[in-house]
């Protein structure tokens, strides 16, 4: 099997639709992966992480992003599943990802193991303008902890990247997660959270999308036990020409009882920016205290702007208060704090209309 | 003083404002009265520059100077404010952060959503003054608030923000007793600060409070009749018929 | 254990199914030219039947067939070459579960008997027949398709398999290679039609096929509504239905089309349903979908010209374990367009309701409003429900929404009601009927008071047919 197919196969199971091409531009992936076959481009298996705050690197491992009986093949397990461990142990802890190389397919994993309260960032900086950045995440809050947790990628233009990600919370955790994203030319972001028994998850992705920028978002969710909570919600704002895609199947077994899973996407299309928004919903039992999802664009209309304006901020002003306000919507605290300012800052580099 | 000099507005090609002049001072109550569909909300935002009304001729003035061609935030920047008679809902964005943007504003600072010390303070007073539950301040702007509280949250924006030319597009509709009667104290204190309302309605119940200096009738985009308390007096009595004839006589002018 | 995946194997009573669909069998094209022989079919209709078959065996297997695990094409073959008979011949001979259900409904014999497929006519001087009249003078064209093939061919010409081509997929090719009977309907202009048409009794036996092909096109301003099937249970001679309905409303007119089904349990029954809307048209689905092992439907609109309009209400009960794969599918391709889909589905013993639901804003199409509500209703814990809501939106001045619940009968609600003196079952098919009532304004009177004694009975005691 040739490297391309490899990729593509992986890639699959969460097909296109007969109708549309391309959720994932598969040419920029493709692109990148024949020239590192053909020896034109290198191959860094590793990545730069540095760590402060209640942050420890622990060492290395083997991450784990699939089921065990998956038959899918990933070509980035293939690459290299080696991971680097780090331990937060409380407080407030920061982990700063970058990739080695500025051109080549730069690989690496990381595993966070969160085993005490406090709020955690991992600041992902992908510079890569010749090349990929594959990432492959485990966050792993353990039993009884409340954690805050941002996950923020924040891609150079002409940047590509493939994040893959497992998220598994303990029983009787509170864990507050953030997907921060602004992607480069195509990012695309696939993986899993499953909430332990007595748990809650809120998941927020968060997407700041500059113009010609595209992301391809798969975030699939699991409710296997008892009494867990999982609110999974999506907001990205779409400036000119770029394409915001985010799926995910929200899944409550039969073993379940007394789940909880909420699937909302929304997105904010400026002009000739597309969005594709699937929260498929699948229940498979009647213990269930609430399952439910919605997806929705949400236009920013003259009528808001002029209400705004009528108390003194000018139309663009009005315009960003109301896209940062709901770009941090339902986010608490801290994490809300932290995305506030990053929101304002990439709102503000991005052309006035 | 803010004066409206010949005031003609069209919305989607209809004419909905036709030749209205008025002027109102420090310290003024002005109240323009009309049924439904007179041009009266028209007239607010016309005032306040809505980019679908289209100022077709005539002029907007605050304190001697001509504002008919400049954007709504910068009306609002001179003093003018609009409370509205149905307020949009806006999620994402809560009383604080609409607050702080605008004092930060006036202030002239860069960035509107710096911390402004003493606001959170302030806010949660005015609204205990006001009768607006707590929690309301940080929910997302009137979503999911009653009409009631929606006309709260108006006033108490204005109370908070102080501007000099207050226009409210029915304060009043929908208020029990007390929340007529705190929206009266509200305008007596502005009017005494120094501050000029205009209080559009159709029925006013906040005049058994407050005396205006000015009554303005409007129908079908006109100010057909202007005086005093008796203008008040004679709808409270007769309602809006007598208006038909009124506006036949008018319409030659 | 993993999750339950529908795309790759499903469980129903224990057997596991492979999720490619195994083709038995075949269609000869000779079985396709003597179809349309028979029928005295002129040319053009042949060469389309002959082009859908060729179609048909070259096009993949559709990756969204769900529970659908082998099809025998040599069995539909023989079901042309063998007239049709009946199941059943006199009432005695009826299954007794059908009779009962009759029984319990109260319907009048000869409606029973009609029903039955044990008598194809009605009485003659029934208010149908009446009706079927005054449709005459207004100048509308209600005859079965066969008969407008050869009597218009040029209004058919227009309107076959245009809205809904053979190229569509597999088994709208297999469709259109072997359609028969169906109905055709043309109101002419500014024809508003005052009451609704239960085509059921009008035409009914035309209506029974395997393969029914129905086209209901509204002129100019205008308006029909349109009842095909019936809610009382019925019993098939053939275990595979691939039907279509092609619908176009014109500018400015109103076409509703209604379909109540309560087929036997065995029956694997496929329907594509697609309607075109211009300027100011509005094409209203309303489908209730009760019997059937397994129905697969998505009425479809395209809102094609400015101001078009196109609401879905579709309700599916799956009592037992039987799969309702429904759903709706809009595209708004021009300006000011609005859609609104209520999606209500109740799943109860192992039965399963999936939803599939496609909005799409074509680019250009400024104004668009489309909203999508779907509530599902699980009964017990061993009953699922899937949606699946796919959202394209290419144009940004556009309202878009879905939302979707789930939700259970809570025992506090069960309990409320059984404190008033009903029982368990009254109780839960009181709930139930509150939770679709949304549907019944739209629907005529004896249909809404049928529909409903067909609920009560579904949820009671004896459950459902076949």
């Amino acid at each position: 099997m040739s490297i391309t197919d490899l990729l593509k196969e992986g890639f699959q199971r969460y097909g296109d639709s007969p109708t549309v091409k391309h959720y994932t531009d598969w040419g920029v992936f493709k692109d990148v992966f024949e020239k590192l076959a053909n020896g034109e481009l290198g191959l860094e298996r590793k990545i730069l992480v540095e760590a402060s705050g209640g942050v420890r690197i622990e060492g290395r491992g083997d991450i784990s992003l699939y089921e065990q009986n998956s038959n899918l093949s990933k070509y980035h397990m293939i690459l290299s599943s080696e991971a680097i461990v780090a331990g937060f142990h409380g407080g407030k802890g920061f982990i700063n990802v970058k990739p080695v190389a500025e051109a080549g397919v730069n690989i690496g994993n990381l595993i966070a193991r969160i085993d005490s309260p406090g709020t955690l960032v991992l600041k992902v900086v992908n510079n890569v303008s010749n090349g990929l950045l594959l990432l492959g995440l485990n966050i792993n809050v353990a039993d009884n902890v409340d954690a805050s947790i941002v996950v923020d990628v924040e891609e150079a233009p002409g940047s590509a990247s493939s994040i893959n990600f497992r998220v598994g919370t303990g029983r009787g955790s509170i864990s507050n997660l953030v997907f921060l994203v602004s992607p480069g030319r195509m990012m695309r972001m696939e993986g899993s959270i499953k909430p332990g028994d007595d748990s809650l998850v809120l998941a927020r992705l968060t997407g700041v999308l500059n113009e010609d920028s595209r992301i391809d978002a798969v975030v699939d969710g699991l409710i296997d036990g008892l009494n867990a909570t999982l609110n999974l919600y999506s907001t990205l704002y779409l400036s000119k020409h770029s394409t915001g895609s985010v799926r995910g199947r929200g899944t409550i077994s039969s073993k379940a009882s007394d789940a909880r899973l909420v699937y909302g996407f929304e997105s904010i299309l400026e002009e000739e920016a597309v969005a594709y928004m699937q929260p498929f919903l699948e229940v498979n039992s009647n213990r269930v205290l609430e399952a439910r999802h919605y997806a929705r664009n949400y236009l920013v209309t003259v009528d808001k702007l002029f209400y705004l304006a009528t108390r003194g901020l000018s139309f663009s002003e009005a315009k960003n208060t109301v896209l940062t306000g709901l770009l941090t919507s339902l986010m608490q605290g801290e994490l809300r704090s932290y995305c506030y300012g990053e929101i304002k800052r990439r709102m503000r580099s991005l052309p006035e209309d | 003083m803010l004066e409206v000099k010949d005031l003609v507005v069209e919305v989607s090609e209809r004419r909905v404002v036709n030749r209205v002049s008025f002027k109102v001072d420090a310290g003024e109550l002005a109240v323009i009265m009309g049924p439904n569909g007179s041009g009266k909300s028209s007239l607010a935002y016309a005032i306040m520059g809505h980019p679908q009304y289209k100022v077709v001729s005539g002029s907007v003035i605050i304190d001697g100077v001509d504002y008919t061609s400049r954007p709504t935030h910068e009306r609002a920047l001179a003093g003018l404010f609009l409370g509205f008679q149905n307020p949009v809902e806006i999620p994402g964005v809560n009383l604080y952060m609409l607050l702080r943007s605008v004092l930060n504003k006036k202030m002239g600072r860069t960035d509107i959503s710096e911390y402004v010390e003493g606001l959170e303070k302030r806010v949660r007073n005015e609204a205990i003054l006001i009768g607006l539950k707590e929690e309301l301040l940080e929910r997302d702007l009137n979503m999911g608030f009653s009409g009631g509280e929606k006309k709260r949250s108006e006033i108490l924006q204005a109370r908070v923000i102080r501007p000099k030319y207050i226009i409210l597009d029915e304060p009043d509709s929908g208020l029990d007793v007390d929340g007529v009667r705190s929206v009266a104290d509200y305008i007596k204190e502005a009017l005494l600060a120094g501050s000029s309302i205009i209080l559009i309605t159709h029925y006013p119940r906040v005049v058994e409070y407050v005396s205006p200096s000015k009554v303005y009738v409007m129908y079908r985009g006109r100010f057909v009749a202007e005086g005093g308390l008796e203008l008040i007096d004679k709808i409270n009595r007769e309602g809006y018929r007598w208006l038909e004839a009124v506006g036949i006589e008018s319409a030659g002018t | 254990m993993k999750a339950l995946e529908l795309d790759e194997q499903i469980y129903i009573e224990g057997v596991s199914y492979p999720k490619e669909v195994e083709l038995r069998g075949r269609i000869s094209k000779g079985l396709v030219e003597e179809i349309s022989r028979l029928k005295k079919e002129p040319e053009w209709m042949t060469r389309h039947r002959l082009r859908a078959l060729e179609y048909f065996e070259k096009a993949p297997m559709p990756k969204w067939l769900t529970g659908i695990w082998s099809i025998d094409l040599d069995e539909i073959s023989s079901y042309y070459i063998k007239p049709a008979h009946p199941k059943a011949e006199r009432w005695e001979d009826l299954p007794e579960e059908i009779r009962r259900i009759y029984e319990k409904l109260n319907l009048p014999e000869t409606y029973a008997k009609y029903l039955a497929g044990l008598t194809t006519v009605l009485d003659s001087e029934s208010v149908y027949t009446i009706m079927k009249d005054l449709l005459k003078d207004l100048g509308v064209i209600m005859v079965s398709m066969e008969e407008a093939v050869q009597k218009y061919p040029d209004i058919v010409k227009q309107y076959f398999g245009r809205v809904f081509p053979y190229t569509d997929h597999k088994f709208a090719a297999l469709h259109h290679a072997l359609w028969s009977g169906g109905v055709f309907v043309y109101v002419p202009r500014n024809v508003r039609i005052p009451y609704p048409v239960e085509a059921f009794f009008f035409i009914g036996s035309e209506l029974e096929g395997q393969f029914e092909h129905t086209i209901v096109v509204t002129d100019e301003n205008s308006e029909i509504t349109f009842i095909e099937g019936c809610s009382a249970p019925r019993l098939k001679t053939f275990s595979f239905h691939d039907g279509m309905v092609e619908l176009y409303a014109h500018q400015g007119s109103r076409l509703n089309f209604v379909t109540v089904q309560n087929w036997s349990r065995d029956i694997v029954n496929f329907n594509n349903k697609r309607g075109i809307a211009e300027r100011n048209a509005i094409i209203e689905w309303i489908e209730g979908s009760i019997g059937s092992k397994i129905t697969i439907t998505y009425p479809s609109t395209i809102l094609k010209g400015e101001y078009a309009k196109t609401n879905s209400t579709v309700v599916g009960i799956a009592n037992g374990p039987f799969i309702k794969d429904t759903g709706s599918k809009i595209v708004h391709a021009a300006p000011y367009t609005s859609s609104r889909v209520v999606s209500k589905s109740i799943s109860a013993k192992r039965g399963i309701n999936i939803y599939r639901g496609m909005v799409q804003v074509n680019k250009g199409a400024k104004g668009a409003k489309s909203f999508v509500q779907c509530e599902s209703l699980i009964l017990d814990k061993d009953s699922k429900s899937y949606t699946y809501p796919i959202i394209h939106a290419f144009e940004n001045d556009a309202d878009i929404a879905h939302e979707a619940t789930t939700a259970r009968i809570s025992e506090d609600q069960l309990f409320y009601l059984k404190s008033r003196g009903l029982s368990e079952r009254e109780s839960l098919s009181l709930m139930i009927l509150g939770f679709i009532r949304e549907v019944f304004p739209r629907l005529p009177f004896e249909y809404v008071s049928m529909l409903t004694r067909v609920i009560q009975l579904e949820f009671s005691e004896m459950g459902g047919v076949g």
